[in-house]
């Protein structure tokens, strides 16, 4: 069943973001209902620009919130709410998977019996005790997707959560991505430049970044 | 230059400079700014009795050696991992030229790298020859040939065995980590790959304030030299500082993203400056109560420990190249200048806690690399 929290709301409002005095994105006004997002666009559109706007980790003008929850009023209690994974993870090389499996399992307050199957579903029980240094891409990428599921975020923002992974990690991640959803009440924001699988494109909505601005399609 | 040559001078040399233009700028300040003429004798004078001596002891030229010698390992350990960095996989088709023609342009490379040692070895031929000291002279000379060789030869295997370096990489990553809290992965990137600069701050910095300190009375209290000298060596904590920066931002950027209350960033950087400031605790623990008042000591370790947490802060304010940080510190020192003299001391380590803090939380959010 899903919680009771569930985020009903993600709302930008007046969002400016520029580089070196450019203008990359601009949205007036953007409200998105609960539910899984799959954010689409051409390379250099702003994706993951407008998805790190929304994790909380480049600043910007304009408010963006959840629930009312302001990020940049309500820092803390912001980023209570969401998790993020980064299109190309890099980790300290010398801490293993588990390391950063306990940090986040610390931070977000998450029990152990929720994330042996994450890992297990991964894949990742036999090297989480390995340095992240002898990881490949494809591990590294498993690696921040199963530190963004740690816990109980409302909103999962992915960017490009597909690229790297093997064709049976891709399926893994997509049921995965659906079964967060549907039991958890996660709601989830992914940019991807490949379709995901069948049962996620059926339930995903889409917004494409075009024009330095998004738009719901 | 040829454009195999410029390539390996841009990927080589020019990052390597930049990277520690701290760690030179330390070194030059040691070696050429802070010397003012005694009686007579400037810089030339202290610099020619300085190599006299070492000519003159086979001790005193080993340990500069094996200083020279700890230099090369630093610049052949950023060459390797340069080449096994995956942002310079393109630098394969080099194995395509001949092993002559590879061995040449490293050698060039280690040229380039060396060129601070080799400016001043150009001196010390000078007073070795107008001295007549030829077999320390000879002796230096074949070292230092030894050394670029040895780097070029290494370089060359390096890029030709990508394998075989990976390996080691592995087997060095077999030692355990810390406990997986934020503040120790800080302590362990420093101990781990920033140790011999961490380990030659703190020994400038305990000697510095050991040496001057020893001048002093508790009943003849003059801290102000000892306090000018001592600061001179925190502020070389500042590139430690940016390293650690860089560092957070390339590999543990996604905590910015986690939800931990900036308060609690703050302490949890207080907490590594302490850590860091240890061996200046035990310096001055040693000192007091002969040579320093307990206040005077209080008074160092509280001022240190503002000083990093203001650097620290500094990092957050914009996203500087080490350079211009550089220069920034440096306007600190001479801020800091002018409080010691009009202000004091405690209102200085006061001043730069606030100031820390307040900057800290400002920023910590807003910070943005930029692109």
């Amino acid at each position: 069943m899903p919680r009771e929290y569930l985020y009903s709301m993600l709302e930008l409002k007046d969002i400016k973001k520029l580089y070196n005095y450019n203008l990359v994105l601009e949205i007036p006004s953007l409200k998105l209902e609960h539910g899984i997002w799959w954010v689409r666009g051409e390379n250099g559109s702003g994706k993951t620009t407008l998805l790190k706007i929304i994790a909380g980790l480049l600043p910007f003008d304009g408010e963006v919130s959840i629930n009312k929850t302001s990020l940049k009023n309500q820092p803390l209690a912001y980023r209570k709410l969401i998790s993020w994974a980064e299109a190309e993870p890099l980790f300290p090389l010398f801490l293993t998977g588990l390391d950063l499996v306990t940090l986040y399992k610390e931070i977000r307050g998450a029990a152990q019996k929720d994330i042996d199957p994450l890992l297990e579903i991964l894949g990742m029980s036999e090297y989480i005790h390995h340095k992240t240094g002898t990881y490949s891409a494809g591990m590294n990428k498993k690696l921040s997707l199963v530190l963004a599921f740690i816990g109980s975020p409302q909103l999962i923002v992915l960017d490009e959560p597909l690229i790297t992974l093997d064709p049976h990690a891709f399926h893994q991640v997509c049921s995965l991505i659906l079964e967060k959803n549907k039991n958890d009440g996660a709601g989830f924001l992914m940019s991807s430049h490949q379709a995901p699988d069948e049962n996620l494109f059926v339930s995903a909505k889409q917004l494409v970044v075009n024009n330095k601005t998004v738009v719901v399609e | 230059m040829s454009s195999t040559s410029k390539i390996f001078f841009r990927s080589f040399v020019q990052p390597f400079y930049r990277e520690n233009i701290g760690l030179f700028v330390f070194i030059f300040s040691i070696m050429f700014f802070i010397v003012s003429k005694v009686d007579g004798a400037g810089l030339y004078e202290y610099h020619y009795s300085l190599v006299r001596g070492m000519l003159n002891s086979y001790i005193f030229s080993f340990c500069v050696l094996f200083i020279w010698l700890i230099y090369v390992r630093k610049y052949a350990l950023f060459v390797s991992n340069t080449i096994l960095n995956p942002q310079y996989t393109f630098l394969h088709i080099y194995n395509q030229l001949t092993k002559t023609k590879r061995l040449q342009l490293f050698f060039v490379v280690q040229v380039w790298l060396l060129l601070p040692v080799l400016l001043y070895v150009l001196f010390i031929l000078f007073v070795g020859l107008q001295q007549r000291l030829y077999t320390s002279l000879i002796i230096i000379t074949i070292s230092l040939l030894v050394m670029l060789f040895a780097g070029a030869l290494y370089h060359t295997y390096t890029l030709n065995n990508l394998n075989k370096n990976r390996f080691v990489t592995r087997k060095k990553l077999n030692r355990k980590s810390f406990a997986p809290a934020f503040p120790m992965m800080l302590v362990e990137y420093v101990l781990r790959q920033q140790g011999i600069l961490f380990t030659g701050i703190k020994i400038f910095t305990c000697s510095v304030l050991y040496l001057t300190a020893r001048n002093n009375n508790a009943m003849d209290n003059d801290m102000t030299v000892a306090f000018m000298f001592y600061n001179f060596g925190l502020f070389a904590n500042g590139v430690l500082i940016f390293r650690i920066r860089e560092f957070e931002q390339a590999y543990l950027n996604f905590y910015r993203s986690l939800p931990v209350p900036v308060i609690k960033r703050l302490l949890q950087y207080a907490l590594i400056f302490f850590i860091f400031l240890i061996p200046e605790c035990i310096t001055a623990t040693v000192l007091t109560p002969h040579h320093l008042t307990p206040k005077g000591s209080i008074d160092l370790i509280l001022n240190g420990f503002s000083l990093l947490l203001l650097m620290n802060s500094i990092t957050f304010l914009y996203d500087f190249k080490m350079k211009d940080y550089i220069k920034t510190l440096l306007l600190l020192l001479c801020i800091e200048y002018i409080f010691l003299i009009t202000a004091g001391i405690t209102f200085l380590y006061v001043f730069f806690c606030i100031v820390a803090a307040f900057v800290f939380i400002k920023r910590y959010y807003t910070f943005e690399k930029i692109i």
